[in-house]
């Protein structure tokens, strides 16, 4: 005599149900796909920091880290100098494409020391946090300070797993997917860890409203 | 009549078995998805191909111990429901954020919950090992990968090193990158090892629930596939050093690259076996 309740195997019928015409339901919505100017043909940095020439960046790398776009290049202001890398990626699918630092870094022969995490606050059209992390780079008794964040749309986050949620938040509320890999890089020479922050600091103050104002203008209208 | 009569596994009768047909229809077709999606992960990459394997090898473990299902005990239990509702929230949430590992983990916590609520905690319990088995078939998500990956080229790359040095090969190590006089050689992501690491736990994971009754040598065996992953692939990284050294032979690209990369899995094989059948022996 078989004893499987009919009101339990119900039950599970009327969930999985309701679950699959929830699913579907998302799936009927096309996701936004990013479709703004090219940041080559974009002025994402004040005129008051001269650019110098693109580096070029293997096709070989461009297609394992499925770049939709990206820029890697100087910016001198004076004496002041920063290296900028953008990775962006127009769906928030290639969430996750992008490599931290403190894991690929260290593969080229970097030693990493002394990670931090803070927040920049950059005024712009209102004020804006810069949520980032930060390690020191050495290789070959070269110094460098690494500062990078990973947006998503407007959101900025020192790790992969906040962009992560971000990402997830914007597409339940149906907002674009846009995200990018922002990273900025410059060399200290006999000055402080401190000394460079600030330089670059100053650099995501020049470079962030205008970024903000790029990756977020699909949802401007 | 009897009034200890107990429902068991093999007195399920066809009203029953329509029922758990009807479930699995449902659940497939509310998991439609993420199975599409699970299918594509597998197909796409090399470092989840085994997951075809997966199902079919669950399926297998549960059918060789039929005859003790059998006698299991059946009684569904309301428990159940909160692992399947929480299961099904958690797919509508990471199928709509777009968190597939979410979504390919409430498939399975959804499938548990379903047969806990219908057949009851002794049939999980009794099939607790296909079912962790089935963890196999979840694509590692990228920023894990990249986790994983990034220290173990960095850990191929210098103890390799190592050993080149002690052959009198001339090289330098920096991070992931084996530089020669004649060649610079890096341990990209592909060669880090992990895909053999993942089939080998895997292999470990159901030889020794084959061939294997205490639970301590299969946990030993199954974890004994990443020291031997590792092992192997640094003598990967060591032979193709070696022999660009000594022959000029580039083993780097191509079919020399694949056949390298076989023969060093074969040597993984035999060391696993070698492992099974000593363990094999002290196992009574």
């Amino acid at each position: 005599m078989g004893s499987l309740s009919a009101q339990k195997a119900i039950v599970a019928c009327l969930l999985l149900g309701a679950a699959a015409f929830l699913v579907h339901l998302g799936n009927a919505g096309a996701e936004k796909v990013f479709s703004g100017t090219k940041i080559a043909e974009s002025q994402l940095v004040e005129e008051n920091w001269i650019p110098g020439g693109e580096f070029p960046m293997e096709p070989i790398i461009v297609e394992a880290l499925h770049l939709d776009d990206f820029t890697f290049r100087p910016y001198r202001k004076g004496r002041e100098q920063v290296t900028l890398y953008i990775g962006f990626y127009h769906t928030a699918e290639k969430v996750g494409a992008a490599h931290d630092p403190m894991v690929c870094f260290q593969g080229q022969g970097w030693t990493l020391g002394d990670y931090r995490e803070g927040l920049f606050t950059v005024s712009g059209d209102a004020p804006m946090e810069v949520r980032h992390s930060s390690v020191l780079a050495e290789l070959g008794g070269r110094r460098e300070l690494v500062l990078y964040w990973f947006q998503s749309l407007d959101k900025t986050n020192a790790g992969t797993f906040g962009q992560k949620m971000s990402t997830m938040m914007n597409r339940l509320m149906k907002r674009g997917g846009a995200n990018a890999f922002v990273r900025v890089t410059t060399t200290i020479g006999s000055e402080s860890r401190e000394e460079a922050e600030k330089r670059i600091e100053m650099f995501v103050g020049d470079f962030y409203p205008r970024f903000h104002r790029y990756i977020t203008q699909q949802e401007q209208g | 009549m009897n009034r200890n009569h107990q429902t068991v596994i093999g007195t399920l009768n066809q009203r029953d078995l329509a029922w758990c047909g009807l479930f699995l229809a449902v659940f497939l077709f509310t998991y439609s998805p993420v199975v599409q999606s699970l299918y594509k992960a597998w197909m796409d990459s090399d470092d989840n191909s085994h997951g075809f394997l997966i199902v079919p090898l669950a399926i297998y473990m549960v059918w060789t111990k039929k005859e003790v299902l059998k006698a299991v005990p059946v009684r569904g239990e309301w428990t159940g429901v909160i692992v399947l509702l929480v299961s099904l929230m958690l797919y509508v949430v990471g199928w709509y954020g777009g968190v597939k590992t979410l979504s390919y983990l409430a498939f399975l916590g959804a499938f548990v919950g379903g047969l806990w609520l219908l057949l009851g905690w002794s049939v999980v319990w009794a099939n607790i090992f296909p079912l962790a088995f089935l963890l196999f078939m979840v694509p590692v998500p990228a920023q894990i990968y990249a986790v994983i990956t990034g220290p173990l080229q960095v850990l191929v790359s210098q103890v390799a090193g190592k050993l080149l040095f002690w052959s009198s090969v001339p090289t330098y190590v920096e991070g992931a990158v084996i530089y020669h006089p004649q060649q610079v050689f890096e341990v990209v992501q592909a060669c880090s090892g992990l895909r053999s690491i993942m089939t080998m736990l895997t292999l470990g994971a159901a030889i020794g629930f084959f061939m294997l009754r205490s639970r301590i040598f299969r946990g030993l065996l199954l974890v004994s596939g990443v020291p031997i992953a590792i092992l192997v692939n640094i003598f990967r990284v060591y032979v193709l050093v070696f022999a660009f050294d000594k022959w000029d032979w580039d083993l780097t690209v191509g079919t020399p690259h694949t056949v390298l990369g076989l023969g060093v899995f074969a040597l993984a094989l035999l060391l696993f076996f070698g492992l099974l059948k000593g363990m094999a022996r002290w196992d009574r």
